[in-house]
């Protein structure tokens, strides 16, 4: 017997994020960690499986707390780095070393961040009133993480989908629903055919970077006319270094996405829950269309503000001080109107990108086997009581 | 009174399974009853919960506080009733008192540990870090910085010819015979390098390992030798106190705190860096009255004239745009105004800090 899960939104989304976006505004942030679960429980109650939507569980507090626990370990070993960098500037060899030092800890803690942070998340969801869980240790998964991210550096970012793999294996493996773990198993060759869409053009384009830096440092430093003629060159050949490296990053996003959502459909292929089968047909131009409409509703919103910004001051400044020039006020406005839109770039982002994709996976995944989530039973575990410190000091995923 | 009977969805939170029964609300509670009338749950009014949110068209999910099991009923006559008669139906699960006034206490704490933090643990941390730094690390840091602001700062006509620093032979040895007699009384921890940056800014400032900046600017807006001397001075009194290097390590701290703070929103880092730029305001303000007063020390001690250097700061208040009232907090600098008075208010005793032709080659020193 096969089922989707559904997607049924309800509220309003749109008047939730503009006063999230206030809120966050006057309490300088501190009430992101409200906000973030309000969203959250939006797009929990809009998944339904079977007729029943997903319950999230989690309260504002608990991230706050998570979030005060990190700071207080955070705060001091960030000012003792800070001035490691300060006094270790002029000794490159010095700076070299803590400059690694600290790539190395950023790295552990943004995957030690990753789990924690799914951890808490599925701690908090519920379905039917039977809870979610993820076991496993947060130390083993950073050193999964370390090992294989050494591999993939070593082998030029060949060996990813093996790392990915690795990783979710480790996460799956540890998740259960109610009693019931999940089940996740498969060979990482398959994937590497969609990865290398991903890896090639990379390649090429670090080393035409490394190529471009390298004719730069055999130029003599005092040779400032050599030095603008190459810069120069460089930027008007054939549409330009400039031209080029855009085009690069747009195809380069393009081709994660269509990676991200190939692995997903893999990953979802070989994920069992007992007897129970998942497979997904999500695409990638759906989601693509979703991210062009994103960045048309922001750009056309600057357009919007700058309009009535210029409008407002200009009728301001001509009240108080006479005639005023409406060219001059136009980089200002501009300016403000890029500001605000900056601000309110997780506004747009979620109202259109967001919905879309949550949309889209739901309704292009196809469940097998779900007679048997009837027999699934609750376990008593303890939960961890606050979260996601970490997810918050380092922009994981919210 | 017969409660009415609704059709309802029922898990009971012990499995995943979901039965069809039926649901009657009255006034001594809810009860749950299975399709052959059997009684399946009861939950007294007073504990029935709202979970997660309604759907479009009202529909709540109900739950036994702190319960697991879940029932649904799609009825707007139940609906209302349920509002009617429950009191806690929105109620968040844990304890209300918990909530406000445990999160102002941690709020509060926050703000008393962040406090303590910035303008009680980075200064002594800062201080600690300076007094533990050997002054050939300082030296290498202060090197590469003064190397890098004359770079900046100078004027691009000087450094194409190389003149980024004036170097005329006996404007320098002026300078370096003042610098001598001021720091005759100053307990450095490496010798002074005095250099003039050619460039029309009026400002001087010192860095690390008691290296100072003078820029051609001051030397031109200067009628009077002791005014340059005086400069010299207060720079050195930072010097001696080592503040460049305190000063570096509690901005670059305290504006990786204030990331760290402000972490999730970057775009709020536009916050961040107006509290950035206040706590700069308030550390330097200290440290320069301390190398006002140890300036006017070494000025005395050398026998220097101090009021001419009063003049200086009131010309530098008329010329300086001041910052409105409330902007001030930002200023890295005590008021000009009140420098000025707490000069005048010293001693007059003193001579000129060199001779008429001493002070005619210093000036010209950028030739």
């Amino acid at each position: 017997m096969h089922a989707t899960l559904e997607y049924r939104p309800s509220g309003s989304l749109a008047k939730l994020l503009l006063k999230n976006a206030a809120l966050n505004l006057i309490t300088l942030t501190i009430y992101r960690f409200w906000a973030k679960t309000r969203v959250r429980q939006y797009f929990w109650h809009a998944v339904r499986l079977d007729g029943e939507p997903l319950e999230y569980t989690g309260l504002g507090r608990e991230l706050l707390i998570g979030f005060l626990i990190v700071l207080a370990v955070l705060a001091p070993a960030t000012l003792v780095w800070s001035t490691a960098q300060t006094l270790l500037h002029a000794d490159p060899v010095g700076l070299g070393i803590a400059q690694f030092v600290y790539f190395f800890v950023v790295y552990i803690l943004i995957h030690a961040a990753t789990f924690r942070a799914r951890r808490y998340r599925l701690s908090r969801t519920r379905w039917r009133g039977i809870r979610a869980g993820q076991d496993g240790s947060t130390w083993r998964y950073v050193r999964l993480c370390l090992l294989w991210g050494l591999a993939s550096m070593a082998t030029l970012g060949l060996a990813y989908p093996w790392m990915r793999i690795a990783q979710q294996r480790y996460l799956m493996n540890n998740t259960r629903f109610g009693d019931r773990p999940f089940s996740f198993g498969a060979p990482a060759r398959p994937l590497l055919g969609s990865w290398l869409i991903v890896l090639v053009p990379t390649l090429l384009f670090y080393a035409s970077l490394a190529g471009f830096f390298w004719g730069f440092w055999s130029i003599a430093p005092d040779d400032t006319e050599a030095s603008k003629k190459y810069f120069t060159e460089a930027f008007s050949r054939r549409g330009g270094f400039l031209a080029a490296a855009a085009v690069f990053l747009v195809t380069l996003g393009v081709s994660w996405l269509w990676y991200r959502l190939a692995e997903f459909r893999y990953f979802a292929a070989h994920t069992h829950l007992g007897g129970i089968g998942i497979v997904s047909r999500a695409r990638s131009l759906p989601i693509l269309g979703r991210v062009i409409l994103c960045l048309a509703a922001l750009a056309g919103f600057v357009l919007l503000t700058s309009i009535l910004l210029t409008l407002g001051i200009w009728l301001a400044l001509s009240a108080f001080r006479g005639g005023v020039d409406a060219v001059a006020i136009l980089p200002i406005a501009l300016l403000l109107a890029g500001l605000i839109s900056f601000l309110l770039r997780r506004f747009w982002w979620t109202l259109i990108v967001t919905t879309g994709v949550v949309r889209h996976i739901c309704e292009t995944l196809e469940i097998s086997g779900i007679e048997e989530l009837s027999s699934i039973a609750h376990t008593a575990t303890p939960e961890q009581k606050y979260g996601e410190g970490l997810a918050d000091s380092f922009e994981v995923a919210g | 009174m017969t409660a009415a009977l609704y059709p309802a969805r029922y898990s009971d939170g012990r499995t995943a399974t979901i039965r069809l029964v039926r649901a009657a609300l009255n006034d001594s509670g809810l009860s749950v009853v299975d399709e052959s009338g059997g009684l399946l749950d009861a939950w007294p009014l007073a504990e029935i919960r709202a979970v997660g949110l309604a759907d479009s068209d009202g529909t709540l999910r109900l739950s036994r506080a702190g319960g697991d099991a879940r029932l649904t009923v799609t009825n707007t006559d139940f609906d209302a009733q349920l509002r009617s008669l429950c009191p806690n139906l929105h109620r968040p699960i844990a304890p209300p008192h918990v909530r406000w006034r445990r999160i102002a206490l941690w709020t509060g704490g926050t703000i008393a540990s962040l406090a303590t933090f910035f303008f009680i643990i980075v200064p002594i941390f800062a201080r600690e870090v300076v007094r533990l730094t050997p002054p050939a690390v300082e030296a290498r840091a202060g090197a590469w910085m003064s190397d890098y602001v004359i770079n900046l700062m100078a004027d691009t006509e000087a450094k194409r010819q190389g003149k980024a620093v004036c170097q005329r032979a006996d404007g320098q040895a002026v300078l370096e015979r003042l610098v001598f007699t001021l720091t005759t009384h100053a307990a450095l921890s490496a010798p002074a390098v005095v250099q003039v940056v050619n460039s029309p800014i009026v400002n001087a400032f010192a860095l690390p390992g008691a290296r100072i900046l003078i820029f051609r600017g001051l030397l031109e807006a200067a009628v009077h030798p002791n005014e340059v001397a005086g400069v010299l001075a207060h720079e050195l009194g930072h010097a001696e106190l080592r503040h460049p290097l305190q000063i570096a390590i509690e901005q670059s701290s305290g504006a990786f705190v204030i990331g760290l703070l402000f972490g999730d929103a970057v775009g709020f880092s536009v916050m961040g860096m107006t509290v950035s730029a206040l706590l700069r305001g308030y550390y330097s303000r200290g440290m320069e009255m301390e190398a006002d007063d140890r300036g006017m020390a070494l000025m005395r001690a050398s026998d220097f004239a101090v009021e001419p250097l009063a003049h200086f700061f009131t010309r530098l208040a008329q010329r300086e745009k001041t910052l409105p009232g409330l902007f001030s907090v930002l200023s890295t600098h005590p008021d000009s105004g009140d420098r000025a008075a707490r000069i005048r208010a010293m001693p007059r005793e003193g001579s000129r800090a060199m001779t008429n032709s001493d002070w005619l080659a210093l000036s010209s020193i950028c030739r």
